[in-house]
C-alpha cells in the first residue's frame, strides 16, 4: 500500500486525512511500525528540514505535529515494544523558577513527532523531579529556561543527577533563548539545541 | 462593541495656511519678478492670455491666469502597464508608487564590484531587474549606454524599456524629435495614439531651468506633450544656496513659481491636459558642492512639495531610494530606509531615483534590490492596525485563558502570514547565523541581486512590434 498520501497529509497538517489514511493502512495489514517510521516520522523529518531551511513557519510545523499525533494515537495499540523503544524516552520540562513553556511545548511536540516517547514534566520542575524521571526510565532529559535568573538551575539538576549516581546513564540536553553552546558545556550538559527542529536532530545523535 | 476602521500612520507637514503662504508668494514672484520664456509659440499663447511681456521674453503673470490654469489641470493621472487598460499606477490621494532614476553615466556591477561606464547590456539587465521586482512599479532608464548612439541615446533607452519591461515608463528626451519618436513607439505598442492617450503607458520628464527660465527645448517638449494630451512632469530643481535662496521657504516659493508658470503655458496649449507637479528642491553641499540626496533637508523638501501639490489637487513627483554614498554600504542602506519611509508617510505619488548612489552619478542594482526590501517593509508599517472583532480577538483570549498559549490556535495559523517576513534581513541568532555562513547583509544582498539578474526572462515583445520599434528608431535619425 502506498504510504505517500499519509506522508503528504502530515506535512500539510491534515489531521483527518492522516487518521483515515492510517486506518486504511492498518486495515490493509501494513505493519504499524512501518506506518510510523515511513509515513509519520519521515514526514515530521521533512517538516523539520523545511523549518530549518526557512520554508516552514512555527504554526505550520505545529499543525503538522498535530496531524502526526492524530495518526500516532491510532497506531499506539498496534505498536510493539521494539517500535517504541527505538527512539528513546525523554523527560522534558522548564527548570525550577521558570514558567515560560511555549518553547518547551514546541520541542516536546517535535520530539514526539520524531518518534520519541515524551514525559512532559511541565513547568517549574525541581531537580528532584528530573532525577525521579530518570529513575523511572528516561534515557534523556531536556531542560529549558527563558530567564537568565533560572538558567543556573540547569546545573543544579545536573548536580542532583550526579549525587543520585544517575549521571552516566542519562543524556542531558538544554535550550532556551539565553542558553548558548558555551553555557551548556560549562554546566556539563551533553548537548545544546537552539530551536525545536534542531532539538530533534540533537536528541537522535545523543541516543544513537 | 463599536467597530472602528483601521488606524494608519499619517503625516502632514504643511497645513492649508502654510500652503497658501507659498502659493501667494509664487503669485507675487510671477507678477512682480516674472519669468523668462525662450519660446516664440509659448510667448504668443501668453500674450493672447493677457500676460505682460517686456524685454523680448520676460513674462509677468496675472494671478487670475495662474489660478485659471490650476483649475483646468486634471486632479489625477493614471499610468498603465503594456497592453492593458487597467491602471498600474493611480496618482491620487496618499498613493505612492516607486520607480528607478534615469541617465546615470556609471554602473556599479554587483557581480564584480566594478565601478564603470554603463553599457547597453547593463541597461537591459537593470530594466529586467525592475520588471522582476513587484515593489518597483515604474521604470526610468537608470543608465546612458556608453556603447550606443551618442547623439540620441534617449530614444534607444526608451526602446529598451518598452521592450524589456511591461511596467509604465518615465522617459527623458533630448528634444521634441526624441519625444515624437518615443511616443510613436509607445503608440505602436498600445495600438494607436488614441489608445495611448486613454491608457497612457508613459510619462515625459522635462526640466525648467532655475531660476525662472523656460528654455526653448524643454518648452518644446511641454507644448508637444500638452497637444497630445499625454502626461508630463515639467519641473525645476532649485538648488538652495546656488540657484535658489538657501532658506527653504524662499526656495520652495521660487520653485513653485516656476512650476506654476510652466503649468500656465501647458494649459494654454491644451486646457485639461494631464500635468504632474514636481519640484526637485535640494541644496548644495558647501564642502563638496554636490547636490545632496541624503539629508534631512532633502526629506523635509519632499514633505513640503507633496503637501503643496495636494493643496493644488495635482498628481505629483517624488524621490526615494537614493544616496550620496559611492557604494552600496551602511550609508546607502540608511538613506534608502529613511527616504522610502518619508515617501510613504508624505504620500509622494511617483517616488523615483530608486538605485541612485554617488548623488545620482551611478546606478547600483543592489541598491534597487535593497530598496525593494525596504519598500515591502514600510508598506507593512503603513498598513497600520485593524480594529475589527477578529483583530480584537476577545473570544479567543477568553478561550485560551490565563496561562494558555496562542501558538496552537487556528487564529494564529490563519493570521501569522500578515506579519512582514524579510528576505534579506537576518533573524537568526548567533549560533545559527554562523552555521549558515556568517553572512552580513551586504553578502546576502549581492547574492540575491546576482541571482535575480541571472534568473529573469522577460516576456518578449512580439516580433512585429519589435520590428516597428526598430523602424521608428531608424526613421527618426
Amino acid at each position: 500500500m502506498d504510504l505517500k498520501p499519509i506522508y503528504k497529509n502530515v506535512i500539510e497538517g491534515q489531521a483527518d486525512a492522516v487518521e483515515s489514511g492510517v486506518k486504511a493502512a492498518l486495515a490493509a495489514g501494513v505493519d504499524a511500525g512501518v506506518i510510523l517510521n515511513e509515513a509519520l516520522i519521515a514526514a515530521m523529518d521533512e517538516v523539520g528540514n523545511r523549518f530549518e531551511d526557512g520554508d516552514f513557519f512555527v504554526p505550520e510545523m505545529l499543525i503538522a505535529a498535530r496531524a502526526m499525533q492524530a495518526g500516532l494515537a491510532l497506531l499506539k495499540p498496534h505498536l510493539t515494544a521494539i517500535d517504541v523503544q527505538a527512539a528513546g524516552k525523554i523527560a522534558i520540562g522548564t527548570v525550577k523558577g521558570d514558567l515560560h513553556d511555549i518553547g518547551k511545548n514546541l520541542v516536546a511536540m517535535m520530539l514526539e513527532g520524531a518518534g520519541f516517547e515524551i514525559v512532559d514534566l511541565g513547568v517549574d520542575v525541581t531537580p528532584e523531579a528530573f532525577v525521579k524521571a530518570v529513575q523511572e526510565g528516561a534515557n534523556l532529559i531536556g531542560m529549558s529556561a527563558l530567564l537568565t535568573t533560572t538558567m543556573s538551575n540547569m546545573s543544579a539538576t545536573i548536580e542532583a543527577l550526579k549525587a543520585a549516581g544517575l549521571r552516566e546513564q542519562v543524556k542531558v540536553m538544554v535550550g532556551g533563548a539565553p542558553v548558548t553552546e558555551e553555557f551548556a558545556r560549562s554546566i556539563g550538559a551533553d548537548a545544546f539545541a537552539p530551536d525545536a527542529s534542531s532539538a530533534t536532530r540533537v536528541a537522535r545523535q545523543l541516543v544513537a | 462593541m463599536t467597530e472602528l476602521p483601521p488606524a494608519r500612520p499619517t503625516h502632514q507637514f504643511f497645513d492649508r495656511q502654510q500652503c497658501e503662504v507659498i502659493h501667494l508668494a509664487a503669485l507675487e514672484i510671477l507678477r512682480r519678478t516674472g519669468a523668462r520664456v525662450h519660446h516664440p509659440e509659448a510667448l504668443e499663447l501668453l500674450r493672447e492670455a493677457d500676460a505682460i511681456i517686456s524685454d523680448t521674453n520676460l513674462v509677468q503673470f496675472p494671478a487670475g491666469l495662474i489660478e485659471w490654469a490650476l483649475a483646468q489641470a486634471p486632479s489625477n493621472v493614471t499610468l498603465c502597464g503594456r497592453g492593458t487598460s487597467q491602471p498600474a499606477i493611480r496618482m491620487e490621494g496618499m498613493n505612492v508608487s516607486f520607480g528607478t532614476g534615469s541617465d546615470c553615466l556609471n554602473y556599479l556591477d554587483p557581480r564584480t564590484g566594478e565601478h564603470r561606464l554603463f553599457k547597453a547590456e547593463d541597461v537591459v539587465a537593470c530594466i529586467q531587474l525592475v520588471d522582476s521586482l513587484p515593489e518597483i512599479e515604474f521604470c526610468m532608464s537608470m543608465g546612458i549606454p556608453s556603447d550606443l548612439d551618442a547623439i540620441s541615446p534617449y530614444r534607444h533607452q526608451a526602446a529598451l524599456m518598452m521592450e524589456y519591461t511591461s511596467k509604465p515608463v518615465v522617459f527623458i528626451s533630448g528634444d521634441k524629435a526624441d519625444c515624437e519618436a518615443i511616443v510613436a513607439m509607445a503608440a505602436a505598442i498600445a495600438g494607436g495614439s488614441e489608445a495611448l492617450r486613454m491608457n497612457p503607458t508613459l510619462l515625459c520628464y522635462s526640466q525648467i531651468t532655475t531660476p525662472l527660465n523656460h528654455g526653448e527645448t524643454s518648452t518644446d517638449k511641454l507644448l508637444y506633450m500638452a497637444e497630445l494630451g499625454l502626461p508630463i512632469v515639467h519641473m525645476p530643481s532649485p538648488m538652495m544656496g546656488g540657484t535658489a535662496p538657501i532658506t527653504m521657504a524662499g526656495a520652495l516659493a521660487l520653485g513653485n513659481a516656476e512650476v506654476l508658470s510652466g503649468l500656465v503655458i501647458h494649459q494654454l496649449k491644451n486646457p485639461g491636459a494631464p500635468f504632474v507637479y514636481g519640484q526637485g528642491l535640494h541644496h548644495i553641499d558647501m564642502k563638496t558642492t554636490i547636490s545632496v540626496y541624503g539629508a534631512p533637508e532633502f526629506e523635509l523638501a519632499r514633505a513640503a512639495v507633496a503637501d503643496l501639490a495636494r493643496y493644488y489637487n495635482l498628481p505629483h513627483w517624488g524621490y526615494a531610494g537614493h544616496t550620496d554614498s559611492c557604494v552600496m554600504d551602511e550609508q546607502a542602506a540608511s538613506d534608502a530606509t529613511s527616504s522610502i519611509l518619508v515617501a510613504l508617510l508624505t504620500g509622494q505619488h511617483l517616488a523615483h531615483d530608486i538605485g541612485y548612489i554617488e548623488a545620482g552619478l551611478t546606478t547600483s542594482p543592489e541598491m534597487i534590490v535593497f530598496s525593494a526590501e525596504i519598500i515591502n517593509r514600510m508598506r507593512h508599517f503603513m498598513q497600520g492596525m485593524s480594529f475589527d472583532a477578529d483583530s480584537l480577538a476577545l473570544e479567543l483570549i477568553h478561550q485560551v485563558g490565563p496561562g494558555g498559549d496562542f501558538l496552537k490556535t487556528e487564529h494564529t495559523l490563519k493570521n501569522f502570514r500578515s506579519f512582514w517576513q524579510p528576505v534579506l534581513f537576518n533573524r537568526r541568532r548567533m549560533h545559527d547565523w554562523q552555521k549558515k555562513g556568517s553572512k552580513r547583509l551586504a553578502d546576502q544582498l549581492r547574492e540575491k541581486t546576482v541571482s535575480l539578474m541571472e534568473a529573469r526572462q522577460p516576456e518578449p515583445l512580439s516580433g512585429s512590434l519589435k520590428d516597428e520599434l526598430v523602424y521608428i528608431l531608424q526613421a527618426a535619425r
